[in-house]
């Protein structure tokens, strides 16, 4: 066979851990064991604490294809605010939705819109119409509440999980969790200033891995000019967790190389000037933060070729309006729907996509060995490691058995 | 000119300004679409959110950044498809002495991909202000608020 096209037929001679099966991003029975295993099965970031300013606030969402409502409580007795839960989003009585929009705030009961049934903000039933209809079955408000969800909040990231036995937040994050105090500390309140989402035609992994990969900084002209150009900028290096969370070490851009300005002033928490910081939380939960803004990203994928991305855009609460006007002009030069960044990530990633699609793309590489710099690979092999791990496949060959097996080290078969 | 003559040439002029403004958008001609804008003026995209109950700004720039923002447009991977804009100016409100203007616009966008399929991409109204000098009518600061807040594709060139 020509050389040139058995390079295209046959695995790639690099560690199993240097390459990636490419029908993980295509194969329907694997998009399903992730909704199982992965999404289902573990804590899924769902709102910011600021998006429930006060007692009632509440955000409705869709996990696991169960419907979610995730409530601010009663205000504490000390005046501090009240308790953040998640319930199902579904009245106990006949399965009508509490909540029908995104989002709003109740009133001190929660009132379902059907038969007019009333819940308080901690799930308890505290009326029922007309109960005496049920007195001759012996049925009661005491009888029916709303189901309670798990949920954990740090640093003011709400976390909830549908899965009632699933290990602490903590057990899950780990050391990274002192990343998130870090840049979520509990003297700085944070506030969410900018949402909005997309329908990317891609598999979810394809948009974890093009925003956790600094390779692909080449492609966009703002980081080639800012970042790239920086004389320290590959003197950073990952810092990889266990459950495949990963975090790079800050690094200054040059933002006047795009005639921006410098961003050193009101600088978010555990922030250096004009640096920027980039961190994942296994499987989706995206934060960067340059210098100034933070940008929160999650993930719901819908289906193999299909995901939606929420961006969420942060600033301090504190802020000043003239503040937080430059919170969002310092934003939306990057990030945004019309950002500048943004629409080539997902030309990268949908072209991607339609090559998976082919059958003529076999294998993925992500063979970088830097020592753990920026452009090392080996974060992404952390991330496709533990993606195996949770599924129960090898992401080099998703027809190999696996069983009980670890998973691979993931520095480099030739540094380990 | 009678006095009602001029005011009617004047509604006609920013007609013909407005839609210009959305021709040079869709030909890609920036340049043209900069030079409509007066001394000073200023360009503004934002949507409300449902989802935090907030308004978003998502574009906020003053000519001279726009102007530097579209320059280094070809430096960037765009979308590929077309993007063609439907205008309908619907009122034009002069003020007393007849120098600034207020106008507001109904706008759709259509985006048709590579293989010719066309889609719905965007709408909103244009709030502008619109300021008279010796060059005619030009935009003092265009306000423009979306319905839509799910793009097909994001795009850093104005809508």
């Amino acid at each position: 066979m020509d050389d040139r096209i058995a390079r295209w037929e046959v695995r790639p001679d690099l560690p199993p851990t240097h390459y990636v099966d490419n029908r993980i991003f295509t194969d329907p029975a694997i998009f399903n064991d992730e909704q199982a295993q992965i999404f289902a099965g573990g804590w899924k970031l769902v709102c910011h604490e600021s998006e429930l300013p006060e007692a009632g606030s509440y955000r409705a969402l869709t996990l696991g294809g169960r419907p979610i409502l995730v409530v601010r409580g009663r205000d504490q007795a000390d005046g501090s605010p009240g308790d953040i839960r998640a319930f199902f989003n579904i009245c106990p009585h006949r399965g009508a939705p509490l909540a029908r929009d995104e989002r709003g705030t109740f009133g001190k009961r929660i009132q379902c819109f059907y038969h007019l049934w009333t819940f308080d903000l901690e799930g308890a039933c505290t009326g029922i119409t007309r109960p005496e209809g049920y007195e001759p079955v012996g049925l009661s408000k005491d009888d029916v509440g709303l189901r309670p969800v798990r949920t954990e909040v740090l640093g003011g990231l709400v976390f909830v999980s549908i899965d009632d036995d699933v290990a602490p937040l903590a057990d899950f994050l780990g050391p990274i969790a002192d990343n998130i105090r870090l840049h979520f500390p509990e003297d700085e309140e944070l506030e969410v200033f900018h949402f909005h989402r997309s329908e990317i035609r891609c598999n979810w992994k394809l948009w974890v891995d093009n925003n956790s990969e600094q390779y692909h900084e080449f492609l966009h002209v703002l980081n080639r000019k800012t970042g790239l150009s920086q004389p320290n900028y590959h003197e950073r290096r990952w810092h990889l967790h266990p459950n495949g969370h990963h975090a790079m070490d800050q690094g200054a851009m040059n933002y006047g190389g795009v005639g921006l300005e410098a961003r050193r002033d009101r600088l978010m928490p555990g922030m250096e000037p004009d640096a920027l910081m980039v961190m994942l939380l296994f499987p989706d939960v995206m934060i960067n933060v340059r210098a100034t803004v933070m940008r929160l990203d999650t993930i719901t994928p819908v289906a193999p070729d299909r995901t939606v991305v929420e961006w969420r855009g942060l600033g301090l609460k504190s802020d000043t309006p003239e503040q937080r006007d430059e919170r969002i002009r310092h934003h939306n030069q990057v990030w945004g729907p019309a950002g500048r960044n943004l629409p080539e990530d997902i030309a990268a990633v949908e072209s991607q996509q339609r090559a998976m699609e082919s059958g003529a793309f076999p294998w993925s590489l992500y063979a970088r060995e830097e020592d753990l710099r920026p452009q090392d690979d080996s974060n992404l092999r952390s991330f496709y490691q533990e993606w195996g791990r949770r599924i129960g496949r090898w992401p080099h060959d998703v027809d190999a058995e696996r069983g009980d097996e670890p998973s691979l080290s993931v520095i480099g078969g030739a540094a380990e | 000119m009678s006095a009602d003559a001029g005011r009617l040439q004047d509604r006609e002029d920013i007609r013909t300004l407005i839609s210009r403004s959305v021709r040079s958008l869709n030909e890609g001609r920036f340049a043209d679409f900069i030079a409509l804008f007066a001394d000073g003026g200023h360009y503004v995209l934002e949507a409300d959110s449902a989802e935090i109950g907030k308004t978003m700004i998502w574009l906020d720039l003053d000519r001279n950044e726009l102007d530097a923002l579209l320059e280094e447009s070809p430096q960037h991977v765009h979308d590929l498809a077309a993007r063609k804009h439907m205008v309908t100016v619907e009122e034009v409100d002069f003020a007393v002495d007849g120098t600034a203007v207020e106008a507001l616009s109904s706008f759709s966008v259509f985006r048709t991909d590579i293989d010719g399929r066309t889609e719905v991409y965007a709408v909103g109204n244009y709030e502008d202000q619109l300021v008279g000098g010796e060059d005619g009518w030009r935009i003092a600061r265009r306000r423009v608020r979306v319905q839509t807040r799910m793009f097909r594709t994001p795009t850093p060139t104005p809508l």
